[in-house]
């Protein structure tokens, strides 16, 4: 999923301003996975705005809010009252979600509580790992489904480099080293001759820097 | 463009080679070059530029490579994929080659975060491999893409080898890897562990690959304990034992750089007797100074010259 | 501002046997200002809802729970403990003294002086005084 962790709250004050009716609006699917802006860190956040806001000796109102999902338009009109309330609207869905919702109610002012981050999976309750960059040319089945374009710190198709150690990248001991993966895969399924062989230079122009991506699909437009 | 490469001549006459690094400044003043430049000349084969090594913001290795050109050095360009996408990478190939520039040695390069442009992007639109790839198709005539070069270039084209990262198993296929793609020419890390080093050349000797590729060793000159303890702890692929700190710890203060640069003669004289070794690479950054004394303790002095 | 205009929210797991005692107890003098209460587990409490207390006014929190090891519900203490702690970090990050809230698992040898343990903290929310936050503002919540 997409996997977002929260702006600092003095951020999210400075984008507040001198708004007097703020909502606050999450997401249910993935940044509530991400523990990030579902119900509970509405709540959070909402509560922490409020005391904040009142230790400046303002007097805000600040009310809850959360959608099923904020980046499909059929879940957004049901925010339609809080979001005609507001003066200015803190969103706690992902990128795509506060656009989505900006661009649904153009005339709100919307704002990121979160900083989107990447998407990835939930390893473990409370630890989220990076595994897929969007690059639009999936090669996973090549390196034993391990993305050395996303968990290769420089993505190498043809890696590892001479920095990794003890299974870890040169960058920190936290981040493992993706060509340690795939060749542990790569070993146990008795396929390592494949990392013999010569990748050629990737193409890039699938990718996010070939230029923002639409896609279309005819036979689903009404 | 007639100009060839006169490492690779020493190399295919058979002679143990011997090359050096020179780390450009972090100015504008080509001064620091030329002085490092005046300790090597007629002491080395040809001396490396590194590329804004570990990410720190340097004169460019291109620029400090014709600065040594025009003091009659022979440099190798060191060209890392961090900075630069395919378009700059093949552009500045055939820059080199337009100024004489022959030996040129392909690297990924350190990651960003090491340097002082932490914010930077990392470019990584190639690997070092596919770098090679791509020079050795520009030396047949071609881009990437297949467009045609109005001139070739040629290449003498070098690549890094880590015996000494993991997954140890996989280094002798990288090292093939990098062969097939069009190295020529390999320096290695810096070596202190010689066990393991005599298993990963014994193992290139098996798969053919010093028959292929002209394989140099990489030795650092440790100018103290407290380096050599540096290394071993905060330097990413490095290993070094610990009989090598002990000798180096064993010895006062005011000595261990002498020791040091009796450690490096020993293993040079050591790797001169290993199977499969064609020659050395003395990477004595900040200590340039030494590298004459160094080769001639070694009993590589004077340089051959080439017909 | 006079101490008794103080409010401390205390909540333990009913599961902790002595708490559960004082705070059933009818005859039990609870510190002006303190508001005890009970949970079904220790891991109940959540960060928003820490959050909603000093929202409201609480001038400090106290969360209480059995011995880790000792927990009925095996982790429920792991977790509240892991809660308060994230709780605090908001209050940090709000400007409020992360000390203000505690989470503190029971020691079998101080069950026995449970008043004593509460006063304890309600005297250092005491001295750390008043939050600025009276609670009494729009607010607003869920609509």
């Amino acid at each position: 999923m997409i996997v977002a962790d929260k702006k600092p709250l003095a951020e999210v004050l400075a984008s507040i301003g001198k708004a007097g009716r703020v909502l606050v609006i999450g997401c249910d699917t993935c940044v509530a996975e991400c523990a990030a802006g579902g119900r509970k860190e509405v709540a959070l956040t909402a509560s922490a705005l409020r005391i904040a806001l009142e230790k400046e000796g303002r007097r805000v109102e600040v009310r809850e809010a959360c959608l099923d999902r904020q980046c499909v338009n059929e879940f957004l009109p049901e925010a339609a009252e809080d979001m005609a309330w507001a003066e200015r609207i803190v969103s706690l869905g992902c990128g795509a979600g506060v656009q989505a919702l900006a661009r649904f109610y153009p005339e709100s002012d919307v704002v990121p509580g979160l900083n989107t981050q990447f998407i990835g999976t939930t390893v473990q309750p409370g630890v989220w790992v990076e595994e897929c960059s969007g690059c639009g040319d999936c090669k996973l089945a090549f390196f034993g489904a391990v993305c050395p374009v996303t968990r290769c710190s420089k993505r190498l198709l043809n890696g590892p480099c001479g920095g990794s150690k003890g299974g870890k990248c040169e960058v920190s001991p936290e981040v493992d080293c993706a060509w340690q993966l795939i060749y542990d895969r790569l070993a146990a399924l008795g396929l390592l001759a494949r990392l013999r062989e010569f990748v050629p230079p990737a193409d890039w122009s699938a990718s996010h820097s070939g230029r923002p991506r639409t896609i279309i699909r005819e036979d689903r437009r009404i | 463009m007639t100009q060839t490469s006169r490492l690779a001549g020493i190399l295919a006459a058979g002679h143990f080679a011997v090359t050096a690094e020179c780390g450009p400044p972090q100015g504008a003043d080509p001064g620091p070059v030329e002085e490092h430049a005046a300790h090597l000349a007629g002491v080395v084969d040809s001396v490396n530029v590194t590329d804004n090594q570990t990410a720190v913001v340097r004169l460019s290795s291109m620029a400090s490579a014709v600065i040594l050109s025009r003091l009659g050095l022979e440099p190798v360009l060191q060209m890392v994929t961090r900075d630069r996408n395919r378009i700059a990478l093949q552009s500045d190939l055939l820059g080199a080659a337009a100024l004489g520039i022959r030996n040129v040695l392909c690297l990924t390069g350190d990651h960003q975060s090491f340097g002082n442009q932490k914010s930077a992007l990392g470019v990584f639109d190639l690997d070092s491999i596919q770098l090679l790839y791509a020079a050795r198709t520009m030396s047949e005539g071609r881009l990437l893409d297949g467009t045609e070069l109005s001139a070739s270039p040629e290449y003498f084209l070098g690549a890094a080898a880590n015996p000494f990262a993991d997954p140890v198993e996989f280094r002798v296929i990288r090292l093939a890897k990098k062969i097939d793609a069009g190295a020529r020419f390999i320096q290695t890390q810096c070596i202190y562990n010689r066990s393991r080093f005599e298993e990963w050349i014994k193992r290139a000797r098996e798969e053919g690959l010093t028959e292929k590729a002209y394989i140099l060793g990489g030795i650092t000159p440790l100018k103290s304990a407290r380096m050599a303890q540096y290394m071993k702890d905060k330097v990413a692929g490095m290993d070094v034992p610990d009989e090598v700190i002990d000798r180096i710890k064993g010895v006062p203060a005011k000595e261990q750089a002498k020791e040091g640069i009796r450690m490096a003669v020993e293993t040079i004289e050591w790797l001169r007797g290993l199977e499969g070794m064609a020659g050395v690479h003395i990477m004595a950054i900040g200590w340039e100074s030494k590298v004459p004394e160094i080769v001639r303790a070694a009993g590589l002095s004077p340089r051959p010259s080439l017909a | 501002m006079a101490e008794n205009e103080l409010k401390v929210v205390v909540r333990g797991c009913h599961n902790l046997v002595p708490y559960r005692k004082l705070v059933t107890d009818r005859q039990h003098r609870w510190p002006r200002g303190v508001e005890a209460g009970l949970l079904p587990c220790s891991s109940k409490v959540e960060a928003h809802q820490v959050l909603k207390f000093f929202e409201q006014g609480a001038d400090g929190a106290l969360i209480l729970a059995c011995p880790l090891g000792a927990c009925r519900l095996v982790e429920g203490n792991r977790r509240a403990a892991k809660r308060v702690g994230y709780a605090a970090e908001w209050l940090d990050e709000i400007g409020l003294e992360p000390v203000r809230v505690r989470f503190v698992a029971v020691e079998p040898d101080r069950a026995g002086d449970l008043t004593e343990l509460i006063s304890e903290f309600y005297q250092e929310i005491v001295d750390l005084g008043p939050t600025p936050i009276r609670g009494s503002g729009p607010g607003g919540g869920e609509s």
